[in-house]
């Protein structure tokens, strides 16, 4: 694999993490189909991966981290704020509830749902697409 | 899943209506200094009414950053409250042993134990209490493991008091004001 020439290990933990280490200079890259995050200890080493990965694929410097995995990150002045607004909207457009009223909680505090009582619903296919989606 | 009932959509409108109100909320990453892990791990020992299986969660911090978290249904029937507990404390332990794995990976490995946090006292005992019960030997692996952890000084089990239960967020429902509270106090805020 490319990676691995360029002095990039696989980890154990994670096998889309990848760490290049010699001496002082760290760099983390994780990979996921074809989306890449590469964070270095050093602007220099950054650029200097950045280079040699565009010279083995197309690829674009999307700069800094804006989105990954469906996962917005924004960027503010005490931290990372991460956030799923995009994807949170599509699932209440596909449910129709985009104007319902607003809840406080999840979850009923006496709720516990059996699996067979009562009647089942008309649209089972819509039911499971949304369940699946949270 | 394969047979929803009418009360399973009313239940999940209800998600839906709680998502339309905290549309605007996300995960706040703060710089920090701490390289301490912390974990609650919880168990809801009325659970699930067709089963009898319980629903466990943990929360898991990082230098006060939640990065870990977790809310399922226990794969097996429990007997006591206890065994149910310890499970949750196991699974807990369990991904925070990965997450020691990963930053010592990472070259950042860490010099402190991990802090698992539990309010079943019972539970809190057997991590670290030799003496085999009877009434435990169902959760004889996950003692074994998390007591090999405590032993190497990878994690200590402490207790925490219910008002502090972080973890109760994944594990049943809650009223409004515990809700919002454990909520801020995972960092999960309006941005």
């Amino acid at each position: 694999m490319f990676l691995l020439t360029l002095g990039f290990t696989e980890t154990k933990s994670d096998t889309s993490l990848f760490i290049y280490r010699h001496g002082s200079e760290t760099a983390y890259l994780l990979l996921y189909v074809d989306d890449i995050v590469l964070t270095a200890s050093s602007q220099p080493l950054l650029q200097r991966i950045i280079v040699s990965l565009q010279q083995e694929f197309a690829m674009k410097d999307l700069g800094v981290l804006h989105h990954f995995l469906g996962v917005t990150v924004e960027h503010r002045p005490s931290g990372m704020f991460l956030h799923q607004r995009q994807y949170t909207l599509d699932i209440l457009e596909r449910a129709g509830m985009n104007d319902c009223n607003p809840c406080s909680t999840p979850v009923d505090t006496q709720a516990k749902l059996s699996a067979d009582m009562g009647a089942s619903v008309a649209d089972p296919t819509t039911y499971r697409s949304l369940a699946g989606a949270l | 899943m394969h047979d929803p009932r009418e009360s399973h959509l009313t239940a999940l409108k209800r998600l839906l209506r709680y998502v339309r109100g905290t549309i605007d909320y996300g995960l706040l990453l703060h710089p920090s200094s701490s390289a301490e892990l912390v974990v609650y791990t919880d168990a809801d020992w009325t659970g699930c009414p067709d089963t009898r299986r319980r629903t466990s969660g943990y929360a898991i911090f990082l230098g006060g950053n939640l990065v870990s978290w977790s809310s399922k249904r226990q794969p097996v029937v429990s007997r006591s409250s206890a065994e149910v507990e310890y499970w949750a404390v196991a699974n807990g332990v369990a991904e925070a042993s990965c997450l020691r794995q990963l930053l010592a990976e990472l070259h950042s490995p860490l010099a402190k134990s991990t802090l698992v946090y539990c309010d079943n006292i019972s539970a809190v005992y057997l991590s670290t209490n030799p003496v085999q019960h009877q009434r435990t030997k169902y959760v004889e692996i996950d003692l074994h493991f998390v007591r090999d952890q405590v032993a190497v000084g990878d994690a200590r089990v402490l207790h925490v008091p219910t008002t502090s239960q972080f973890a109760d967020i994944f594990t049943k429902g809650l009223p409004s004001s515990t809700f919002s509270e454990f909520r801020s106090s995972l960092n999960v805020t309006c941005g």
